[in-house]
C-alpha cells in the first residue's frame, strides 16, 4: 500500500518532470521527445446517438472536429503536441468510424452535429472547451460558437471561412461559385454509390496513416458523408444562395479567435477569410498557408500544430 | 508513518535530481539561473547621404531591429524590448528628425529611399547581413519599403497598423476622409501648431509621458511633417487616375501583421488580402479594442505575440 502511494508518487514527479513548461523555442519535434501520454477511446451519448472520441492528457479541455473525409485520426499529429497540457479530445463525427451512423438526411443537420460536440464536453465532465475544427468540422464549430458561446474558451478554425462570409462569396464570388461544384454533386441522390474507402483516403501519403483511414473509412456510412452536404450545403449558388439552419446575422465571436488556411484550397478560397475580424469582439489571428491546400493540419503539421499550441498557451483558459 | 515519509521524501529528492540535468533537453531558461537584464547602449549608424542615425541596442542574438511612426521614438518599443533582449539583439531606431539622430533640413531629405538607406545602415553598423526588421505607422511603411528594396537582407517582417502599400490606394478611394488629417499635414506650414507636450498628447503612461516630451523637444517638427509631404500618396503625391495598379515583389520571408481595429486613421479593412501579397506564412492579427498605437494599447498581447512568432521562425545565427 505504502509502496503503491511511494510509486505513484514517483510516476506524478516523473510525468512533472519529463514534460517541462517546453522553450518557447522548441521545436515541434520535442513534442515526440515527451513521454506519450496514453489515449482513451470513450463514447458520448446524445440521444440515441452515441459519438466515439479519443481523448488524452489533463487539463483545460481541447475538442477537435475533423471534416470531409477524414476521422478523429486526423489530429494524430496535433494531439502530442497538446496533450501535456491538455486534456485533448478528437471525435468521430456522426456517421464516421465508430461513431452511430443514423439513417435519413434529416440526422445530419448542424443543429444535431452541433449538439454531439455539446455532449462530448459535457461527457468529460466539462463546463467549457476550446473548439478546433476543420472542414465540416470548422462549420459545425462556428454554430457552436453561434448556438453555445456560453461553452467556449477559444475558437480555432480550419480552412473554413465564417458562414456570412463564406455565403457572401457563394453569392458574389464567381471563382467560390465553381469551386463549390463538388458539392452541390455531393448532394444528388446516389452520388455515394461509386466511393470507396480506398478512394477516399487517396489524398494521405503516409502508408501507416493510409491504413487506418482506410479502415476507419470502411466502418464509415458514404451515405452520412453525403447528408452533411444535402442537410447543410447551400443548395444554389448567386444572389439567392441560403444557407439552412445558419442564421443571417450571427452573433460576433466573443472568444480569442484563430483562423488557418492553406492558400492552395480549391474547395474553399482564401479570399473567404478576408475581413474575419469584423465578425469577432475579441483578438483574432489569422495564418494563411501559401504551400498548404485543404488539409492544412496535414500539408504543413509543424507550422500549424506549433502555432496552434502557442496561441492556446498566450489563451490558455484560467491561465 | 515516519518511514514511510522519509521514503517519500527520498524518492522525492530521488526523481527531482533525476529529472534536473535533463541530457538532450534544448537550452532552457528554466534550468539556468536567471540572466541579469541586458544593458542599453546608446549608438549611432551613419546612412548613405552622411545622416547620423541613433538607435539604443540590447542583448544577443539574431538582429531585430525596430521603427517607430509619427509622433514617436525608440522609446515607443521600451516593453517590447525586455520581450525579446534575453534571445536577440534588439535595437530601436530614432528615425532622421527624431530625438538624437540628425534633422538634415528639406523635404527631399526625408524621401522614402532615404529612410530605407538609413534601416540599412544600422543593420550595417551592427555588423549583420539579415535582420528582423519591425515597423509601426511611418516606421510600418519604412519597413514595407525595406522589404521591396533588400528582401535578401530581412529574416522575417513584422508591420503594425500600416496596410500594404498594394492596398493602401484601395483604402484611400473607399475612404478619402480618413486621410485628411495626413493631407492637412502636407500644407505649408503644419509643423508651426505643434508643441512637444501636444505630440505627446496620446501618450497614457505617466512615466512615459515626459520621455516622450523630452524627446519630442529634441525632434525637428519640420521634419515629421516633411515625411508626409514626401511620401504620402495623397494630396501632391497622389499617383494619376490613370495610373495602372502598383505592383510589389511578393513579401519572400514570414509577415506577420498587427492591427488595432480602433484605428480611425487606418482602416482593418486594409488589411484584407494582405497574404495575396506574400510568398512565405501570413499572420494577421486583428485587435478589437486597440487604437493606432497598439503597440501601447494592447501592450501584452502585442509583445507575447511577437516574441512566440518570432521563436516560432527564429533565424540561424
Amino acid at each position: 500500500m505504502r509502496i503503491a502511494a511511494g510509486l505513484s508518487l514517483l510516476a506524478l514527479l516523473l510525468a512533472g518532470c519529463v514534460t517541462p513548461p517546453s522553450p518557447p523555442d522548441a521545436p515541434a519535434a520535442s513534442a515526440t521527445a515527451r513521454k506519450p501520454v496514453p489515449l482513451e477511446d470513450k463514447y458520448a451519448q446524445n440521444g440515441d446517438i452515441r459519438i466515439h472520441y479519443v481523448a488524452s492528457g489533463k487539463g483545460p479541455l481541447v475538442v477537435m472536429i475533423h471534416g470531409y473525409p477524414d476521422f478523429s485520426g486526423s489530429w494524430s499529429l496535433l494531439t502530442p503536441v497538446l496533450n501535456d497540457a491538455y486534456r485533448v479530445v478528437a471525435m468521430d463525427t456522426r456517421g464516421y468510424n465508430l461513431s452511430s451512423q443514423p439513417v435519413g438526411v434529416e440526422n445530419y443537420e448542424m443543429p444535431k452535429l452541433v449538439a454531439d460536440v455539446a455532449a462530448v464536453i459535457k461527457a468529460e465532465g466539462y463546463e467549457k472547451a476550446t473548439v478546433i475544427g476543420h472542414d465540416w468540422g470548422g462549420s459545425i464549430s462556428w454554430m457552436f460558437a453561434f448556438t453555445h458561446p456560453e461553452m467556449l474558451d477559444n475558437l480555432i478554425i480550419l480552412s473554413t471561412p465564417h458562414p456570412s462570409l463564406f455565403m457572401e462569396q457563394m453569392r458574389t464570388n464567381p471563382a467560390q461559385q465553381a469551386s463549390s461544384q463538388y458539392a452541390r454533386n455531393f448532394q444528388k441522390e446516389g452520388s455515394e454509390a461509386g466511393m470507396t474507402a480506398e478512394g477516399l483516403a487517396r489524398r494521405v501519403q503516409d502508408p501507416e496513416l493510409k491504413a487506418k483511414y482506410i479502415e476507419a473509412f470502411n466502418r464509415s456510412s458514404f451515405t452520412a458523408m453525403m447528408n452533411y452536404y444535402r442537410a447543410n450545403y447551400p443548395k444554389t449558388v448567386g444572389p439567392g444562395a441560403k444557407r439552412p439552419f445558419v442564421p443571417d446575422n450571427p452573433p460576433p465571436i466573443n472568444v480569442p479567435l484563430l483562423v488557418i488556411h492553406g492558400m492552395k484550397d480549391t474547395a474553399l478560397l482564401s479570399a473567404g477569410h478576408a475581413g474575419i475580424w469584423e465578425k469577432a469582439s475579441k483578438d483574432t489571428s489569422l495564418l494563411m498557408v501559401p504551400d498548404a491546400g485543404h488539409f492544412v493540419q496535414h500539408d504543413k503539421p509543424d507550422l500549424v500544430n506549433n502555432t496552434i499550441r502557442n496561441w492556446l498557451d498566450m489563451h490558455k483558459p484560467g491561465g | 508513518m515516519l518511514r514511510a515519509a522519509v521514503a517519500g521524501v527520498s524518492l522525492l529528492a530521488l526523481s527531482l535530481a533525476a529529472c534536473s540535468p535533463q541530457p538532450g533537453a534544448s537550452t532552457t531558461a528554466a534550468v539556468e539561473a536567471p540572466k541579469p537584464a541586458p544593458s542599453l547602449e546608446d549608438k549611432f549608424a551613419t546612412s548613405a547621404d552622411g545622416t547620423k542615425i541613433h538607435y539604443v541596442a540590447s542583448g544577443e542574438g539574431p538582429l531585430v531591429v525596430a521603427i517607430h511612426g509619427f509622433p514617436d521614438f525608440s522609446g515607443s518599443w521600451t516593453k517590447l524590448t525586455p520581450a525579446l533582449n534575453d534571445s536577440y539583439r534588439f535595437v530601436a531606431v530614432d528615425t532622421r528628425g527624431y530625438n538624437l539622430s540628425d534633422q538634415p533640413e528639406g523635404v527631399a531629405n526625408y524621401a522614402m529611399p532615404k529612410l530605407v538607406e538609413d534601416i540599412d545602415a544600422v543593420i550595417a553598423a551592427e555588423g549583420r547581413d539579415k535582420a528582423t526588421v519591425i515597423g509601426h505607422d511611418w516606421g510600418a511603411a519604412i519597413a514595407w519599403n525595406y522589404a521591396f528594396a533588400h528582401m535578401d537582407k530581412l529574416d522575417n517582417l513584422i508591420i503594425m497598423s500600416v496596410p500594404h502599400p498594394a492596398f493602401f490606394g484601395r483604402q484611400l478611394a473607399n475612404s478619402p476622409q480618413n486621410s485628411d488629417y495626413a493631407r492637412n499635414f502636407q500644407k505649408e506650414g503644419s509643423e508651426k501648431n505643434l508643441t512637444a507636450e501636444d505630440l505627446a498628447g496620446w501618450v497614457q503612461d505617466p512615466e512615459m509621458k515626459p520621455k516622450y516630451v523630452e524627446a519630442f523637444g529634441k525632434s525637428s517638427f519640420a521634419a515629421m511633417m516633411n515625411y508626409y509631404r514626401a511620401n504620402y500618396p495623397a494630396g501632391a503625391n497622389a499617383p494619376p487616375a490613370n495610373a495602372p495598379p502598383p505592383s510589389f515583389p511578393k513579401i519572400a520571408v514570414p509577415l506577420l501583421v498587427i492591427h488595432g481595429m480602433k484605428d480611425q486613421a487606418l482602416l482593418s479593412s486594409g488589411h484584407n488580402d494582405t497574404w495575396e501579397q506574400a510568398a512565405k506564412d501570413t499572420t494577421v492579427l486583428m485587435i478589437p479594442d486597440a487604437n493606432h498605437f497598439v503597440q501601447h494599447d494592447a501592450a501584452d498581447l502585442v509583445n507575447k505575440t511577437i516574441r512566440s512568432w518570432l521563436d516560432a521562425r527564429r533565424p540561424t545565427e
